[in-house]
């Protein structure tokens, strides 16, 4: 539906967007994760017309828009700040866009109403938006995008000024209000709950290029860069030594790999602790032990110096006391290789 | 918004009044704002020449006489009135004007064809003199000083207010009639004479209406305190023409010693580069005849020249022409007024 | 700075581009081109330049004496007009009373009097046989009057208070009401009271407003004239007094011009650095804003009424005392005056009817009105983007007419080659511009912190939701800075009303503006001309008064209300 060709953008000298290419399908949430300064909202800006880049196209549909200004391009965006109008109440905000295509008084009334039960704000039509708290505020910034049933939603970062709790239940709340009236959407995040949460498909951005574009299972079962296994909060990242012939060498020892890899992540959910065996499994001390509830989260460190997390299940029957040496056993599924970057 | 904003724009420009079409009937004549006369007077002027008069007001004389010799290459209008004997000499020397001399000199006294060249034509003339409150004098048994030394007597202890001569007219007429009176040189000049002032605890406004109005105790619209004030003679009765009441006698009273007032001449003048020559030198004619002249007193306050002009009753009632009156010649004031001034300021200010 | 250029650049781009750059021409064609011309003329006569007027100005302490004063005498001011008027302003932003709106709106007036009819204002009160001293005597048996205020640097300033107190006030609580109150409950809840919460919140979250309002007292009172000159007497002399002194009574030009440029140079100077000291605030624009409500607690009512108290006695008892002093013959009470007024029994042309003077008058200041609201917004639009070299510079030159002494400027309009050759210099059209130079900074300093503190992510939704730029602008912006923009545009017309020095040096032909007639009236002795002036002021009061409500509609007509 939405295709992004080869998308550079710099400010001055500075390199935002370093050659974006990218295709949002019919339907979809596309999720753009990445940490702060990875140019996903200048993408974003971009997409939406608010910004011109340096270099590259924007197509909707097959056709460059990039030469349609913001206002003709028929899209929603909502803002991390909400951005509503502080000078008019609830339904006047909500109207805002039905009002600029010109939609006659009485279905713009209706349409109000249907946006704002939507999002669950039916008796709130008439209210000051200073009134508001926090999370009503963000539904209203939702049902003002909605409105104007647009081509495509963009949200920048809609969850960032609200808290946790709050977070966790908009997030799938926003997720089937999206969905049930079928909008294609692009969701950008710095946090990967939320990602995993409201996302079909997720692209990890880091200094501005997409460094994976998959569904958050494949995204998270089999991170392809060091820098998104990293930024998806995956430990045991272990760096590679020598390269050669399918295998890798690390200081944990060699192990068997087909692609190549600049770095091996040894996948949490694929260790376990038990005897010695052969190539796949490490030896080490336990250096900490946490309990978390379902399991326990155990830091062994090996000779070399690296440390391995690992959940162990309550249930095991034994539970490994801090010093102790023991076997870590490797999943030969959880053995991903890693590039350094995009680059090579 | 901006619409509207562009629309009401236009209709204010569209509503001032714009400058009128220059046509050769119309004659522009620059003046300062105290500028006035009767409209019937003019209409009739129009009436019998044809010329229309636009006047062009340039604030006091001091800014119309310099805006003048500024914009000397090309002149705001025909004709400049009211150029007084304090700045004629910048005018002339810096050759504003056309000659003309206008048939209309035989019925003006000699005293007042200062300049032989006729390069400007007396149209006026006013007195600059002490006024005072009659009624203060009278309730504290005072006798009215009879010269300006007796200003610096400790019996007038903080009773003058005069203006600053570098910024009011009267104010500087009055202080060319202490350097007429005192000199420049010997024993006693008129710095000396200021000194003295100063020590009588003698008070300096900015201009005759803060002088007149705010420290004058005789005027009847005045809050002031001081029943001696550096105005002109034809205060009086104006104090009368102008009361809320009809009054009897005028309030105030004008010191008319020898030696105690300055003579303010003011004049008119054709401008170099004027195209209007003809119609220029017939306006000259008009504010010199009689029925102008007339005219006059009761419109600024002024004499006029013309002998033949008879004064309104009020002037003759309660205006007082002094016999003696300081002169001086306008080109030594034009040579020394910026060192007078200067040496004044440093007297009497700092 | 490539950050900012690429900002800046954007915003150039287009149709835009063309209708910023119309300010700054205007600037440029009655501003600087005329300055230009007289400075050239005055520094260097026969073509080669002539510095030596500013060598003697640096070697004489008494030009150096002048411009210390100067300064000194209008910081005194601007530091006691903020001390006074902050609190108002707080009571103003906070708190709802009866007849608010009226008094703000009459609070406006001292700005529109003459000089002349201030200081007989306040001698009717205070001076030696005032209302005040007489009362005093009266009541305490004394001889002498008891207040002694005549030409003393106290009176000096507290008429500058009275002029400029109402500035700030309006200035500063018109951007309170915009403002976020979470920050200070915040604070409050965090232990931070009393001056603590002045001095870490507030002062520093008004701070825009603040400077904004500092800088036009202290450019008015930097140029003070009348008042120094009337109400000090001639001990104190500022740069403007002797600009005329140079320029019009001893005709030294390039003393006077050279003292132009210092004055332009130092004024320059503040503003650069007020430019510096002014950062782009932190505005909240969702959550619940300032809203005045009545006061609730004895402490409350106890506050509003101090400031109320302190607002009636220094702004309406001189204001008062002139109204009273136009309705009182020695025989009482009477309506003479104004009857007076409109009789012209000799046909004289001085005279002028009394609607004749209310009609010019409108004309030309709702002429400057809408020419400096419409050159200042545009104005404060092109500054409010990013900071950058551009704007910094580009923001005290919109402030510099302020610092201009108007004699220096009406020689250059007489000779500036394109205004002789136009006849511009004569026309009529001339005072609505020249006052524009003057009423368009108030323009710009009340509307371009309001304008920056709308969060560009306001303007981007609108814009996304289908808005074009001139919706935009239309449905966010103007209603957004609308409080802003009609203080603006009140001190605009009132700056155009009560103008009188920038007309006395334009030549022009006859169309007497309400301060021309009082200065005629006072011109001539004789007490029902001075009784006539009183009652001519007491009808600009009056017709200013009336505009000023006609203003506050407007903004409820064109916008929705916030």
């Amino acid at each position: 539906m939405l295709q992004l060709h080869n998308i550079t953008h710099r400010y001055g000298s500075l390199a935002v967007l370093q050659g974006i290419d990218l295709e949002v399908r019919e339907g979809e949430i596309l999720c753009l994760l990445g940490p702060s300064g990875c140019g996903k909202t200048t993408l974003l800006r971009i997409i939406a017309g608010l910004e011109r880049p340096s270099g590259g196209d924007v197509r909707l549909g097959g056709r460059s828009i990039i030469d349609v200004p913001v206002h003709r391009r028929d899209f929603g965006l909502m803002f991390q700040d909400f951005a509503l109008f502080p000078h008019m109440n609830v339904a006047d905000n909500v109207a805002f866009g039905l009002r600029m295509r010109q939609i006659p008084a009485a279905e713009r009334q209706e349409r109000v109403a249907e946006a704002l039960s939507l999002v669950g704000l039916s008796e709130y039509a008439r209210r000051d938006v200073s009134q508001l708290s926090g999370g009503e505020r963000q539904r209203v910034a939702l049902a003002r995008s909605l409105a104007p049933r647009p081509r495509l939603l963009m949200l920048d970062e809609p969850m960032g000024s609200l808290d946790a709790a709050l977070r966790d239940r908009l997030v799938v709340e926003l997720r089937e209000i999206v969905k049930s009236i079928g909008l294609t959407a692009i969701y950008v995040t710095h946090d990967q709950q939320e990602a995993y949460a409201v996302a079909d498909r997720i692209g990890v951005m880091n200094a501005g290029r997409i460094e994976q574009l998959d569904t958050p299972q494949a995204l998270y079962c089999c991170p392809r860069t060091v820098f998104v296994a990293r930024f998806l909060g995956l430990t045991n990242i272990i760096p590679v030594d020598q390269a050669a012939d399918g295998h890798v060498t690390t200081p944990l020892g060699t192990f068997a790999l087909s692609a190549p890899a600049d770095a091996v992540l040894l996948h949490p959910d694929s260790l376990s602790l038990g005897a010695q065996d052969g190539a796949l499994s490490v030896e080490g001390r336990v250096i900490e032990c946490t309990f978390q509830g379902a399991h326990y989260r155990l830091q062994v460190r090996h000779e070399s110096g690296i440390e391995l997390t690992l959940p162990h299940p309550v249930r095991a029957g034994f539970t490994p006391g801090v010093g102790q040496r023991v076997w870590v056993q490797i999943n030969p599924d959880g053995l991903i290789p890693l590039r350094a970057g995009l680059s090579g | 918004m901006l619409r509207c904003f562009v629309f009401c724009l236009l209709v204010m420009l569209a509503a001032l009044p714009l400058s009128a079409q220059e046509s050769a009937q119309t004659l522009t004549v620059i003046a300062h704002d105290s500028f006035g006369y009767s409209e019937d007077v003019m209409a009739a002027f129009t009436e019998e020449t044809g010329i229309v008069v636009e006047v062009l007001h340039l604030g006091d004389t001091g800014t119309m006489v310099n805006q003048s010799v500024l914009s000397r290459e090309a002149p705001l209008g025909d004709v400049m009135f009211g150029v007084d004997n304090t700045f004629l000499g910048r005018a002339l020397a810096a050759d504003l004007f056309v000659p003309y001399e206008s048939p209309l000199l035989e019925v003006v006294p000699e005293a007042f064809h200062t300049d032989p060249e006729h390069r400007v034509t007396p149209i006026d003339y006013g007195d600059v003199c002490l006024n005072y409150d009659v009624a203060y004098f009278e309730q504290h048994d005072l006798p009215l000083p009879e010269d300006l030394a007796a200003l610096a007597d400790p019996a007038y202890e903080g009773l003058l207010v005069v203006e600053n001569p570098a910024t009011s007219s009267p104010g500087l007429a009055f202080l060319l009639a202490t350097i007429g009176v005192f000199g420049e040189e010997g024993d006693y000049t008129y710095l000396d004479y200021w000194q003295d002032l100063v020590n009588n605890d003698v008070l300096v406004v900015d201009d005759w209406s803060t002088a007149y109005y705010g420290e004058f105790s005789g005027s009847g619209g005045s809050d002031g305190t001081r029943p001696l004030v550096v105005s002109y003679a034809s205060s009086p009765p104006a104090e009368v023409y102008f009361a809320e009441e009809e009054l009897d006698a005028a309030p105030t009273g004008v010191i008319a010693a020898d030696n105690t007032c300055f003579r303010q001449i003011e004049y008119a003048g054709i401008l170099q580069g004027t195209d209007n020559l003809d119609a220029a030198q017939q306006f000259i004619d008009f504010l010199l005849s009689v029925p102008f002249q007339e005219d006059m007193p009761l419109n600024m306050f002024v004499f006029p020249v013309n002998a033949e002009a008879e004064l309104p009753e009020v002037f003759l009632e309660y205006a007082e022409i002094p016999d003696e009156v300081i002169e001086m010649d306008v080109a030594d004031i034009d040579a020394n007024r910026e060192t007078w001034i200067q040496a004044w300021t440093e007297t009497v200010l700092r | 700075m490539d950050r900012n250029g690429a900002a800046v650049a954007g915003r150039f781009r287009g149709w835009r581009y063309g209708l910023l750059l119309v300010p700054l021409l205007f600037l440029l064609l009655f501003f600087f081109y005329p300055l230009a011309s007289i400075l050239i003329v005055s520094l260097a006569p026969e073509g080669r330049l002539d510095l030596s007027s500013f060598a003697e100005l640096v070697s004489s302490s008494y030009y150096l004496n002048t411009l210390w004063f100067t300064i000194w005498q209008a910081t005194l001011s601007t530091l006691l007009t903020l001390a006074l008027a902050l609190p108002a302003s707080y009571v103003v932003a906070r708190y709802q009373f009866p007849g608010k709106s009226l008094l703000l709106s009459l609070a406006t007036l001292p700005f529109v009097l003459p000089t002349v009819v201030v200081a007989a204002a306040f001698m009717a009160l205070v001076g030696p046989r005032g209302l005040l001293n007489e009362w005093l005597m009266m009541a305490f048996d004394l001889d002498t009057p008891p207040i002694q205020l005549v030409r003393t640097l106290p009176l000096i300033l507290i008429v500058h208070v009275f002029y400029n107190y109402s500035l700030a006030l309006r200035m500063i609580s018109s951007f309170w009401a915009t403002q976020s109150i979470r920050m200070e409950e915040a604070a409050r809840v965090l232990g931070a009271h009393g001056w603590r919460l002045w001095w870490h919140i507030r002062l520093p979250m008004l701070r825009p407003a603040i400077l904004a309002a500092a800088i036009l007292v202290f450019s008015f009172t930097f140029t003070s004239f009348g008042v120094i000159l009337i109400l000090g007497g001639l001990q104190f002399a500022t740069l403007e007094v002797e600009i005329y002194r140079q320029a019009i009574s001893l005709f030294n030009l390039p003393m006077a011009a050279a003292l132009s440029l210092v004055q332009i140079g130092a004024m320059f100077l503040m503003l650069v650095l007020y430019t510096r000291l002014q950062r782009q605030t932190v505005v909240d624009l969702q959550s619940a804003r300032t809203v005045a409500r009545p006061p609730q607690t004895t402490r409350q009512r106890l506050l509003v009424a101090v400031n109320l108290i302190i607002m009636i006695v220094l702004l309406f008892a001189p204001l008062l005392a002139l109204v009273a002093r136009a309705f009182s013959s020695p025989d009482g009470l009477t309506t003479r005056y104004f009857e007076l007024l409109s009789s012209n029994p000799r046909g004289s042309v001085l005279f002028v009817p009394p609607l004749e003077a209310v009609g010019n008058s409108l004309r030309f200041a709702l002429a400057t009105t809408v020419l400096s609201v419409v050159l200042g917004v545009i104005a404060a639009y092109l500054l409010s983007g990013r900071r950058s070299l551009l704007t910094a510079w580009l923001d005290p030159l919109f402030m510099l007419p302020l610092a201009t002494s108007a004699v220096t400027l009406g020689f250059g309009y007489i000779i500036a080659p394109l205004f002789v050759s136009t006849g511009l210099r004569v026309s009529p059209l001339l005072i609505p511009i020249a006052h524009t130079l003057v009423a368009m900074p108030f323009v710009v300093r009340s509307v371009l912190p309001a304008l920056r503190g709308i969060p560009r992510s306001l303007r981007e939704a609108a814009r996304v939701l289908g808005a074009s730029p001139g919706q935009v602008w239309r449905l966010i912006d103007v209603p957004l800075i609308s409080r802003s923009l009609i203080v603006g545009a009140t001190f605009a017309f009132t700056v155009s009303m009560g103008e009188f020095g920038a007309s006395l040096f334009i030549a022009r032909p006859d169309t007497p503006t309400m301060p021309v007639v009082i200065f005629r009236l006072l011109g001539q002795p004789g007490a029902s001309n001075y009784g006539q002036a009183l009652a001519m002021s007491v009808l600009l009061m009056v017709v200013c008064a009336v505009s000023f409500i006609v203003i506050e509609r407007t903004r409820t007509l064109g916008t929705s209300e916030f």
